[in-house]
Formats: structure tokens, C-alpha cells, sequence
């Protein structure tokens, strides 16, 4: 199964670009910014039947989730967003969507944990 | 310095491209949507695009295939750095002539020498394609014009007299064989008497200045310039 979360992405993020601490952090707090908002979009989407906008929102959390290390959601994000559009079943995805808000609550923890042992380590 | 426009609607990926590739002699300009980017390819000139797919008022294939529609932006080169791993979203962007298609989450050592090649690959290709100064005219490459550099008499050239006339003067003193030149202009080997009447032609055109071309018997023709005293053989 993949991680639900993987620091040593961040880590990667930071030695590769060669930027302190704080330019993660400043990352960081964007996804906290900007990211409630696409979970609930895929909801809503789901909702409306509005499967071009819920496979735009999905591809977004995912690429997002993935650069700060939040595999598994991303992982989540990229089924969604591969649905077969002439096979769309509704109840399906508003389970998905479920998982996501829970994984998406999970994966914040897990880089508030992240930004804490960073700096502890920093 | 290089202006570069990133086309991405997501602030995590704003700040690391940014960071990417921000240097001394880099500067990127951030767009969030089409809509901004249109108003900043209208106001400014940029090296390079790169562009994400996936944004907020149109996809990014389709913004593409409308810059490719206009004269002054077709020939920025693009990259697109994306989410998506479709193929079908690949096949459309090299189809449409994208430089590039890099996928998210990517290697930003690696991205940032792509981005720096087609940078150089640009400027090169800019460079040769601009303007030419061989006494004693002035040639606009892009715009297939020729003038005088003494006083910038414009002389109406076809394509054909245009590409002869700079064949010929992008090598002063080497003598070109009819084949050759048929071949370097035309692209093949066509009526054997369409140089002569080409040749004829351009001459006409170039009144005075037209001893610059000068015939060589049996062979074909040779650029001289101005100062005959210069042939050789």
C-alpha cells in the first residue's frame, strides 16, 4: 500500500532547491490555504454531476498533495481523475470523495508532524 | 536576461518554479489563469512559456493552439509542465510543436537544464533568423526584405530573387553551379533555365548594384560585391 505520507519528500524539495526552512514552510501553509477549498469542490462537484470541473479539482489536490509528500491522497486524487467519463457512477464517487476528505485531514496531521521535526531538525 | 512566463493557476508550484529557475540572468513572470497570461503576452515579450493544462478558465492544449495562430507568438517556444501523464494530452502538445512536456512532480535539476537549452536553442535560432548586413545590403531575414545599408533603399524582391540574392552573398567569391543553387533555393532540381531567368530578374531589380552577381561561364554565378579588384581566379 502507499504511504500515506512521505517526509522525505520535503526533505528532497528542500535540498534540491536549496532554500531554508522557511520556504517550506511558506509551502506548506499555502496547501492549508488552498487546498480545503479543492476538497470541497470535489463534493460539490460530485453533487452537481459536474464531471470536467470534479476531475479538474481532483487533478489539482493531486498534484499539489504529491509535491509536499501526500502520497496516498494523491494517489486517491489520480483514480478520480482517471474515471472513464462513459462510465461515471455517482454513489462511487461520492464514496471516493469520503476518502478523500479523510485521507486529506490525515495528510495535513502528518505535515503539521513534518514542519515540527524540520525545524526541530533545522 | 531572460523573461520567462510560468501559465499556473497553483501557488505551490508558482514558488518552486520560481525558485527553479529564477537566477541572475532568469526572471519568471507568473500568470494564474489564460486570461492574465493573454494580457501579459500582449504587453510583453517573453524567451519561453512554460504552461501547465489543467487551469482555472481554459485548458492549456487549446491556449496553446490559439498562440500558435498568431504571427507574433508561434514561434516562443513552450514547454508544458503538468500533472497530467496523459498521452493523448502529449501527442497533442509535440503535435501542436511544444518544446517540451514534463510531468509533476518533477526533477527541478533536470527541468531547469530543459528550460536553460531551449533558452539557448531560442537565441540561436533568433539570432541567425533576425537580419544580415552584407555590403551592401541589409537583409531582414523574417520579413524577407532587403534594402541598402548606405540609405535604405528597399528593393521588391520575390521570395525566390530574396533567397538567391542571399544564397549568394552569404558566400562572397564562391562560385555556385546552377545545380546548386537550384537545389539551395528551390529545394530541387527544376527547368534548367529558371536560374538564369530568376538571376536576370533580380538583377533588373537591383539596377546599379547589380554587378554584385556576376556570371561565371559554364558553371553558374559568384557574389563579388562592390570592389571587383576582390575576385579570385
Amino acid at each position: 500500500m502507499i504511504p500515506l505520507f512521505s517526509i522525505e519528500i520535503l526533505m528532497k524539495l528542500r535540498s534540491n532547491l536549496g532554500v531554508p526552512f522557511s520556504f517550506i514552510e511558506e509551502l506548506v501553509q499555502i496547501y492549508f490555504k488552498d487546498s480545503p477549498a479543492l476538497v470541497d469542490a470535489i463534493e460539490k462537484h460530485i453533487e452537481d454531476m459536474n464531471f470536467e470541473s470534479l476531475i479538474r479539482s481532483a487533478h489539482s489536490l493531486k498534484s499539489s498533495s504529491a509535491a509536499l509528500g501526500g502520497l496516498r491522497l494523491a494517489e486517491h486524487c489520480r483514480e478520480i481523475e482517471m474515471t472513464n467519463p462513459s462510465e461515471v457512477c455517482w454513489p462511487v464517487l461520492k464514496a471516493k470523495a469520503l476518502v478523500v476528505r479523510d485521507l486529506f485531514e490525515k495528510t495535513c496531521d502528518e505535515l503539521k508532524d513534518a514542519q515540527f521535526r524540520l525545524k526541530k531538525s533545522a | 536576461m531572460n523573461r520567462i512566463l510560468l501559465v499556473e493557476d497553483q501557488r505551490e508550484f508558482q514558488k518552486i518554479v520560481a525558485q527553479v529557475l529564477d537566477d541572475s540572468d532568469t526572471v519568471v513572470e507568473i500568470a494564474a489563469s489564460v486570461e492574465v497570461a493573454k494580457a501579459m503576452l500582449q504587453k510583453n515579450h517573453y524567451e519561453l512559456i512554460v504552461l501547465d493544462i489543467t487551469l482555472p478558465d481554459q485548458d492549456g492544449i487549446s491556449f496553446y493552439a490559439d498562440l500558435q495562430t498568431q504571427t507574433a507568438l508561434k514561434e516562443t517556444p513552450v514547454i508544458f509542465l503538468t500533472g497530467s501523464e496523459s498521452t493523448t494530452n502529449k501527442i497533442a502538445a509535440f503535435s501542436l510543436g511544444a518544446e517540451d512536456y514534463v510531468v509533476k512532480p518533477f526533477n527541478h535539476q533536470e527541468f531547469k537544464a530543459r528550460v536553460q537549452a531551449k533558452l539557448r536553442k531560442a537565441k540561436k535560432r533568433s539570432g541567425v533568423a533576425e537580419e544580415a548586413k552584407i555590403e551592401p545590403f541589409h537583409f531582414r531575414l523574417a520579413s524577407q526584405r532587403v534594402f541598402t545599408i548606405a540609405d535604405a533603399t528597399e528593393f521588391l524582391l520575390t521570395p525566390k530573387e530574396f533567397k538567391l540574392l542571399y544564397c549568394l552573398a552569404s558566400h562572397p567569391d564562391r562560385v555556385y553551379s546552377r545545380e546548386e543553387l537550384l537545389q539551395e533555393v528551390w529545394g530541387s532540381i527544376v527547368g534548367g533555365r529558371t536560374i538564369d531567368t530568376t538571376i536576370y530578374s533580380l538583377r533588373k531589380k537591383l539596377g546599379p548594384l547589380a554587378q554584385v552577381i556576376e556570371a561565371v561561364p559554364s558553371i553558374g554565378y559568384r557574389y563579388i560585391g562592390l570592389n571587383k579588384n576582390k575576385r579570385v581566379g
